[in-house]
């Protein structure tokens, strides 16, 4: 009897303790709370959205001109499963103004692209969902000037340019030399020095 | 509910100023400002990435990651294991704590097994961890594995009742500065200050240390007890790859520190203090000067043919001194490890190792080693093989091994165990297990004799002892044979629950017999046997749910029926009041609430049944923690424990003489990263 009263006195206590808690926990939720929950993966592809924002300074595509408005689209085909999300759309949506204010190189993003629309792509990522079918759009993609870019393992040395790869928790990048030659492409050095591995294949 | 606890309940929902919370986006703003050099440097895994996940475990086990160690509120070791099911934490006074998974808790829990990085911390001396002395700072850990149930094969004699593997983090994980300084009541302060680099392309380093200052527990009258402690250690790991197969990581430590008690006593084997009953010593307070090191080092090779191999040594030197006692405890372990594939089906390991213990004791008149031996080695050679072999693919496993050992006290021990595993879906685990494992003697049960009562010898000292208990040269192993269920499932993603059941079956169970094994001046001996038997029986049940992306709760619940039977020849009238020194209910739950990216509450809740028949009462337990990352850099926290007690007790109860209670406590906390 007296451990059943200790009991409802102590339980109501703390019940009372963790309502009032939820209840302003609850009112403290009308405020759009983002969640910092952030598994290793999408740190992973957050990395990797950067990384490619930051190589538009790096590359040249002979083909690809500034508009009259002073703006150079570059055309981002997402090939597979959508892993960079809304992080490539972040970026996306700021321009790079490498020389000047008037000198805009752009990203726009593309998804569900079709092997037809190959030719009309500047860089390909490449997702690793589709390890599968990597020799067969490599094949195709290679026929134009386009900058691929894959973390599936080995993709510099099946003919890929740019390779992701995760050593001891940081994420580096191997590029194939020959691949971007064949392309068209030109690399800047900067970019050659700080590539974990040159590949020539 | 009185005023102040509307208080408190106030401050522990403190959502007190929501800041408007940025979009998520924010990290990757700043990486985009980043150059190319800068970007190499940004972590984005985990450097190890464990193979087995601990779902697919065919065991009960319960993990505990170093975010819930930051949420828990907790400041050292044993408290932050107050969250795993099953494990029953019962905090003595201010510097020791009964801890055991499924029962047999005391002063020196000798069924449980603990392990830092592969280090055992189990006390050959008396059987059971010595918290206080033992230990690394929470923020050097990675994840501690709570394993409840007999782990024999893999990990050794007097894993009986379960294993704690503590796991610190690897070098890489920590580069850079932090240092934590922590103030408050009860805990006095705790400092912490760490380093980490690397040292050429391909090792990494840390170097930490802690200083933790603890106040006494109260007594019943709510006046402070004389059982502070205040401790430092030092410490360093390097991990290095030295090459693309092999690897060799090494760890070190340093601790000293005092400890004091409000008189000179030793818990002793009957539960009732030592001498100080007898008029032998007059009751004054004492200090415990407490020093040690240990060095680790473990080598991993993998082959060719991706088989593995790990070698590890280690070397753990512990010395206490007191006014009864003195001892030094060094200790010498080889390890080496083998795990191979046999075909596409058959995982297979084997190991052998050897330890060797040397104590050197100093006794005094209560507390001395027979005959008047000054030192004792006790010899270990072990090995183990074990088959993991796939019966279905993907979906079911059994696992056959077993430990072999042979030791200077009990000859050969064999420990056997064979659990299956079993997925019969994709987020559904069924798996059981049977398994035979032993709990050696302590050098303290086959050697050493503490007094009880004495009366001073009027015509000449030293004061003629007249109860005493001693050590006992065929002082067997404890026997445990176990059988367990357990099934593990997944609900719409976000639902998580472990369930487990299980029943032990103990023999050769130690108890104390009045009378002595051998001839003896002490007129009233009492000595340690091994006449009785007892079965342990109770569920687990383990949740987390997320309810939401910055809301999540995980609970756990645990039933346990424990009954120690004395054998008919026994004539011990105490230790089967042990069977009620641990709670048959035990209820945890706790809520992690993201006010913001940079403010979280967490709130605990635990709820212990009785012990001793109600001597020591049941008790609910809140704690409250409000955090905020105040700058990217610096991480602001208030703790508040024990919120709904002014103070209660724990342990104890009508066997032990000693009652401390364990008081409310508040504290502030501040880290900041450099």
């Amino acid at each position: 009897m007296r451990l059943a009263n200790f009991l409802y006195r102590r339980a109501f206590v703390a019940l009372a303790c963790l309502g009032i808690a939820a209840l302003v926990n609850l009112a403290a939720f009308t405020y759009p709370a983002e969640a910092k929950k952030e598994s290793d993966n999408e740190a992973i592809y957050k990395h990797q959205s950067a990384y490619i924002y930051n190589f538009l300074s790096y590359i040249e595509w002979p083909s690809l001109v500034y508009s009259e408005e002073g703006i150079k689209n570059i055309e981002l085909c997402i090939i597979g499963e959508d892993n960079l999300g809304k992080y490539i759309d972040y970026v996306a949506r700021k321009a790079l103004m490498p020389e000047a204010v008037n000198k805009k190189i752009k990203i726009n993003v593309r998804r569900s692209v079709s092997p037809a629309e190959f030719a009309s792509c500047n860089m390909a990522y490449i997702s690793s969902s589709e390890e599968k079918n990597i020799k067969a759009y490599l094949f195709e993609l290679t026929k134009y000037p386009v900058f691929t870019i894959s973390e599936i393992d080995d993709f510099a040395d099946m003919g890929g340019i740019l390779e992701f790869d995760i050593r001891r928790g940081k994420q580096r990048f191997l590029i194939n030399i020959s691949a971007a030659k064949r392309a068209n492409l030109k690399i800047a050095a900067e970019l050659l020095e700080t590539a974990a591995e040159v590949v020539e294949k | 509910m009185n005023f102040t606890k509307k208080l408190y309940c106030l401050m522990a929902s403190a959502a007190i100023v929501t800041i408007p919370s940025q979009s998520g986006a924010e990290d990757i703003d700043s990486m985009m400002d980043m150059s190319l050099s800068e970007l190499m440097e940004v972590r984005v895994t985990s450097v190890s990435k464990k193979a087995e996940k601990a779902t697919d475990a065919a065991a009960a086990i319960f993990v505990v990651t170093a975010e819930d160690i930051k949420r828990s509120g907790a400041t050292n070791i044993p408290e932050v294991l107050r969250m795993a099911p099953g494990v029953q934490v019962s905090r003595i006074n201010s510097h020791a704590w009964a801890i055991s998974a499924r029962g047999m808790a005391s002063n020196f829990s000798n069924k449980l097994l603990v392990l830092v990085d592969g280090r055992s911390i189990y006390n050959p001396l008396f059987s059971g961890v010595l918290w206080e002395e033992q230990s690394v700072p929470l923020e050097e850990i990675e994840r501690i594995e709570v394993i409840r149930g007999p782990g024999a094969t893999l990990w050794g004699a007097n894993a009986v009742n379960g294993i704690i593997n503590i796991i610190t983090k690897h070098t890489a994980e920590t580069e850079g500065g932090v240092a934590v300084a922590t103030a408050g009541t009860f805990l006095n302060q705790k400092e912490y200050l760490r380093y980490g680099g690397e040292l050429g392309e391909s090792t990494n380093y840390r170097a930490w240390s802690e200083y933790y200052d603890h106040g006494g527990s109260k007594n019943v009258t709510e006046s402070e007890k004389d059982d502070d402690w205040k401790m430092a250690r030092v410490g360093f790991r390097t991990d290095s790859e030295l090459s693309e197969y092999s690897s060799l990581t090494t760890h070190g430590q340093v601790f000293w520190g005092e400890r004091n008690e409000p008189f000179d006593y030793m818990p002793s084997l009957t539960g009732t203090p030592s001498a100080a009953a007898g008029g032998l010593v007059t009751p004054a307070p004492d200090q415990h000067d407490i020093s040690g090191g240990s060095i680790l080092s473990k080598y991993s090779y993998t082959f060719e043919n991706e088989s593995e191999l790990e070698l590890q040594a280690y070397y753990d030197f512990s010395s206490r001194k007191f006014d009864i006692l003195k001892y030094n405890i060094h200790t010498l372990d080889l390890d080496a490890q083998h795990a191979f594939e046999i075909g596409e089906s058959q995982e297979f390991i084997w190991g052998l190792g050897y330890r060797v213990v040397r104590a050197d004791m100093e006794g005094s008149t209560i507390v001395r080693f027979s005959p008047d031996e000054e030192q004792e080695t006790v010899h270990l050679f072990s090995g183990f093989l074990q088959d993991k072999i796939e019966l279905v693919e993907d979906e079911l496993f059994l696992t056959l091994g077993s430990k072999f050992e042979y030791n200077s006290y009990t000859d050969f021990e064999v420990q056997p165990n064979a659990r299956f595993a079993w997925y019969p879906a994709e987020n559904q685990t069924v798996w059981g297990a049977v398994s035979r494992a032993v709990r050696t003697p302590s050098i303290s049960e086959r050697t050493l004799t503490q007094v009880l009562t004495a009366v001073p010898n009027p015509f000449a000292p030293p004061p003629t002892v007249y109860t005493a208990v001693i050590g006992n040269d065929d002082f067997e192993s404890e026997e445990l044979i176990a059988y367990e269920l357990g099934y593990r499932f997944k609900a719409h993603d976000n639902v998580s629950v472990d369930l487990t059941a299980f029943h032990n079956d103990y023999d050769n169970f130690r108890t104390l017999e009045l009378g002595a094994p051998a001839a003896t001046d002490i007129p009233l001996a009492i000595y340690v046997d091994n006449k009785a038997s007892a079965q342990a029986s109770g569920v687990e049940v383990a949740s987390t749910w997320q309810i939401q992306d910055n809301w999540s709760l995980t609970g756990s619940y645990s039933y346990l029926n424990l009954d120690i039977v004395m054998d008919s020849d026994s004539l011990d009238s105490v230790s089967e009041a042990q069977e009620e020194d641990s709670p048959k209910h035990m209820l945890n739950m706790r809520s992690h609430y993201e006010i913001t990216n940079d403010l979280h509450l967490d709130n605990s809740l635990y709820y212990v049944d009785s012990l001793q028949g109600g001597s020591v009462e049941d008790y609910l337990r809140f704690d409250a923690q409000v955090s905020w990352q105040a700058m990217d850099d610096v991480e602001l926290k208030l703790v508040g424990q024990n919120l709904l007690d002014n103070q209660h007790q724990e342990f104890g109860g009508a066997r032990y003489n000693s009652v401390s209670e364990i008081p409310r406590a508040v504290y502030g906390q501040i880290t900041v990263r450099f």
